[in-house]
C-alpha cells in the first residue's frame, strides 16, 4: 500500500533537510515509532507499534538511508519483523523537498509499504485506511515540529 | 493447563483431558479419532466442519472442546441408523449428490437437522439451510433434489444389509 | 492456539472481577469472531471467561416501561425467529436473518457482534435507525450507554477492559411504524460492503413522527445519520428523502478493498438510504409523496 503526502511547511527548506536528518525528531513524527538508535553509518534501528481493535503489532525495524542529494531527495528502506505476530513490514521511502519560496517549503513524500504474513492476510483495506491515517498524522507532526521551533534550534 | 471433560458425543460419553485452547473439531478429529468431520476454512465459513449440537448445525472448527460439555454431539459417524445408511445419506448415493465428498457430512447434518425441524421442506427452506455449506464440485442441484427426495414419504433405504 | 486460563463464571460480577485480575482477558460468547482471532493467532489472551454459564442474559422481554430487552448473549437465530421482535421490531429480526450463515447464526450473538465492533455487521445499522441503549457492568459500575456513542473505531468500543454488556434496550415504536434492513453483499449473507437500517413511525395524519438511520461499511464505524430527524414534524416526501441521503454520503469516509473501492461504496450509501428510507415508509402504510 501507498502512503503520500503533499504539505507545505513555513520554514527554509535547509531546516527541513536537518529535520529530517535529525532520526530522533524524524521518528518522533511517526504514530507509534519509538526507540530510535543508530546502527552504522546512515542506518538506524527502531521499534513501530500498530494496532487495530483487538490486534497489537510490535515490529523491530532496520532504517537504511540509501539515498541523499542534499537538501532536496532523500530516500531510505525499511524492514521490520514482529515475531509474535509472524509478520513482516517492509517499506521504501522517498522525500522530496522543494523551495516555493524563501522561507516556505513544499515536502513530499511517498512510502510504498508491504505487510507480509499472518498480519498481511487481515484486513487489507482497514491496513491501508490506517497507514493513511499514519501519514496524515506524520504530515500534521513534522508541520507542526517545524513550524513551532524558533529559528536556528 | 488442561481440564477434565466428558463430551457427548454420538449418543455416547467420552471423558477427555483437553487444553481449553482445543476446539472441538480438533478433539473429534485428533483425540477421538473421528476424522468424518472436516477442516476446510479454520475461519467458520466453508461448513465442512459442521457438527449437531443439541439437534442445531454448528461450526465445531470454532467452538472450544470444553465449551462443548453438556450437550449431545452428532457427527456424522453418528448419522447411519443400526448400521445401515440413513435414508439422507442413500439419497445422496442415489441422487449423485457426492463427488470428491469433503463437504458431504456437513451437508447430511444439515439435512438430517432441517428435516427433523421441517418434515417436508420445499426448496427455497433447503437451499436456505445449506446456505452455509459450501461444496465446490457439484453444483448443488443433486445435494438438493437428494434431500428433497429423502424428505418425501415415500422415500426409504430398500438396500438389503 | 496458546495457552490461556478459562473460566466459567456464575454471575456477571464474577466475570467483571477476572477481567480485572488479568492483563489481556477476553469475554467468550458466542465465539464466531473470537475463536476466529485465537485461531489464527491474531490475538494473545491470558484468560477466556465464558459468559454463556451466566444465567438469564439471553432473554427476550418487554420490560415494564414497554423497552424490549434482548439479553446480550441471545443468539442471532433467537432474534430472527422471536415472535415479538418479528411483529414490533422487524427490522432486528430481517438483519438477524442476514447474518452469515444458519450455523453461525446458531452460535453468535448479538451481545458479542456488538462488542467485537465490526464496521460492517448487520446489527449496528439496525440498533441506531432503533435508538438502542446498551447496559454495561463493570467491576465499580454499571452504565447505559446510547448505541451511536458506543462504536469508537476499527473493532474499537467504549468499553472499559473490565466491562461487560449484559443488554440491549430498545425504546418501543409509536404504531404505526415501519423497519427495513438493507444490505449490499456479493453474494447472499456475506461480508456486508453496506447494511442500511431505516425506520419511520407516523402519526395519524400521516406526519412522520419519528425516523431513525444507521448505516454500516461506510466508516470506521456504523455511522448514526443525525439528518434523518429532519423527516419529523411532516409527511414524508422525496426530497427530504434526497436531502437525508446527501447528508450520508457526506459523513461515509470507506475504505476500498477486494469486495469494493471507496467510490462504489460511497455512492451507494447514497442511493440505498433513499431505498431504505422509502421501503420503511411504505412498511408504516405509506407511500412517500413527490412534492
Amino acid at each position: 500500500m501507498i502512503i503520500e503526502e503533499k504539505f507545505v511547511v513555513n520554514v527554509p527548506v535547509d531546516r527541513v533537510w536537518g529535520f529530517l536528518l535529525d532520526a530522533e525528531s524524524l521518528a518522533s513524527c511517526v504514530p507509534g515509532c519509538e526507540h530510535v538508535e543508530p546502527a552504522g553509518e546512515n542506518s538506524y534501528m527502531a521499534h513501530m507499534k500498530a494496532r487495530i481493535g483487538p490486534i497489537s503489532a510490535n515490529f523491530k525495524i532496520r532504517i537504511d538511508i540509501s539515498e541523499m542529494d542534499p537538501p532536496s531527495y532523500l530516500k531510505s528502506t525499511m524492514r521490520g519483523e514482529d515475531s509474535m505476530m509472524a509478520s513482516n513490514l517492509n517499506a521504501s521511502n522517498v522525500i522530496d523537498l522543494r523551495s516555493l519560496e524563501p522561507g516556505k517549503t513544499e515536502i513530499c513524500y511517498r512510502s510504498e509499504v508491504t505487510v507480509l504474513g499472518r498480519l498481511g492476510k487481515f484486513g487489507e483495506g482497514i491496513m491501508k485506511r490506517k497507514a493513511r491515517d499514519v501519514g496524515e498524522e506524520f504530515a500534521r507532526s513534522v508541520k507542526e515540529r517545524l513550524e513551532r521551533a524558533p529559528s536556528g534550534s | 493447563m488442561k481440564k477434565d471433560i466428558e463430551l457427548r458425543i454420538n449418543g455416547a460419553p467420552y471423558r477427555l483431558s483437553v487444553e481449553p485452547g482445543r476446539t472441538l473439531l480438533q478433539v473429534l478429529r485428533e483425540d477421538l479419532g473421528l476424522t468424518g468431520t472436516k477442516e476446510g476454512c479454520a475461519s467458520g465459513e466453508c461448513g465442512a466442519c459442521t457438527v449437531l449440537l443439541d439437534g442445531e448445525p454448528v461450526r465445531s472448527c470454532l467452538i472450544l472442546a470444553v465449551d462443548a460439555r453438556g450437550q449431545e454431539i452428532m457427527t456424522i459417524e453418528g448419522v447411519a441408523e443400526n448400521g445401515k445408511p440413513h435414508k439422507i445419506q442413500q439419497a445422496f448415493i442415489d441422487f449423485g449428490a457426492i463427488q470428491c465428498g469433503f463437504c458431504t457430512p456437513g451437508m447430511i447434518l444439515v439435512a438430517k437437522a432441517l428435516l427433523e425441524k421441517a418434515p417436508q421442506p420445499g426448496e427455497e427452506e433447503i437451499r436456505k439451510a445449506i446456505s452455509g455449506n459450501l461444496c465446490r464440485c457439484t453444483g448443488y442441484v443433486k445435494i438438493i433434489k437428494a434431500i428433497e427426495a429423502a424428505s418425501q414419504p415415500w422415500y426409504f433405504v430398500s438396500k438389503k444389509g | 492456539m496458546e495457552n490461556f486460563e478459562y473460566f466459567e463464571p456464575k454471575t456477571v460480577q464474577e466475570a467483571c472481577t477476572l477481567l480485572t485480575q488479568s492483563e489481556n482477558g477476553k469475554v467468550l460468547a458466542g465465539g464466531a469472531s473470537l475463536v476466529v482471532l485465537l485461531k489464527n493467532k491474531l490475538i494473545f489472551p491470558d484468560r477466556l471467561i465464558n459468559l454463556k454459564t451466566i444465567e438469564g442474559l439471553n432473554r427476550i422481554e418487554l420490560n415494564p416501561q414497554g423497552e424490549l430487552s434482548i439479553g446480550a448473549l441471545c443468539r442471532h437465530r433467537d432474534i430472527e425467529s422471536s415472535p415479538v421482535i418479528q411483529e414490533r421490531f422487524e427490522i432486528l429480526a430481517e438483519a438477524a436473518s442476514k447474518i452469515s450463515s444458519p450455523p453461525i447464526r446458531n452460535m453468535g450473538t448479538i451481545g458479542g457482534g456488538i462488542c467485537h465492533a465490526d464496521p460492517s455487521a448487520d446489527f449496528p445499522p439496525a440498533l441506531i435507525a432503533l435508538e438502542a441503549r446498551l447496559k454495561v457492568s463493570g467491576s465499580k459500575r454499571s452504565r447505559t450507554i446510547p448505541i451511536h456513542e458506543f462504536f469508537t473505531d476499527y473493532y474499537e468500543t467504549v468499553l472499559e477492559p473490565d466491562e461487560i454488556l449484559t443488554e440491549i434496550l430498545i425504546p418501543p415504536l409509536p404504531s404505526p411504524s415501519g423497519g427495513v434492513y438493507l444490505k449490499l453483499d456479493k453474494t447472499t449473507n456475506s461480508v456486508a460492503i453496506l447494511g442500511i437500517g431505516a425506520v419511520i413511525s407516523l402519526d395519524k395524519k400521516e406526519n412522520c413522527t419519528f425516523a431513525g438511520l444507521g448505516v454500516g461499511g461506510a466508516a470506521p464505524t456504523p455511522l448514526a445519520i443525525k439528518e434523518v430527524s429532519s423527516l419529523a414534524g411532516k409527511p414524508v416526501d422525496i426530497h427530504s428523502i434526497e436531502a437525508v441521503a446527501s447528508a450520508a454520503v457526506k459523513q461515509s469516509h470507506p475504505i476500498s478493498n477486494v469486495h469494493a473501492s471507496e467510490d462504489y461504496r460511497r455512492e451507494m450509501v447514497g442511493v440505498l438510504v433513499k431505498r431504505a428510507l422509502k421501503q420503511a415508509l411504505e412498511r408504516a402504510g405509506k407511500k412517500v409523496t413527490s412534492s
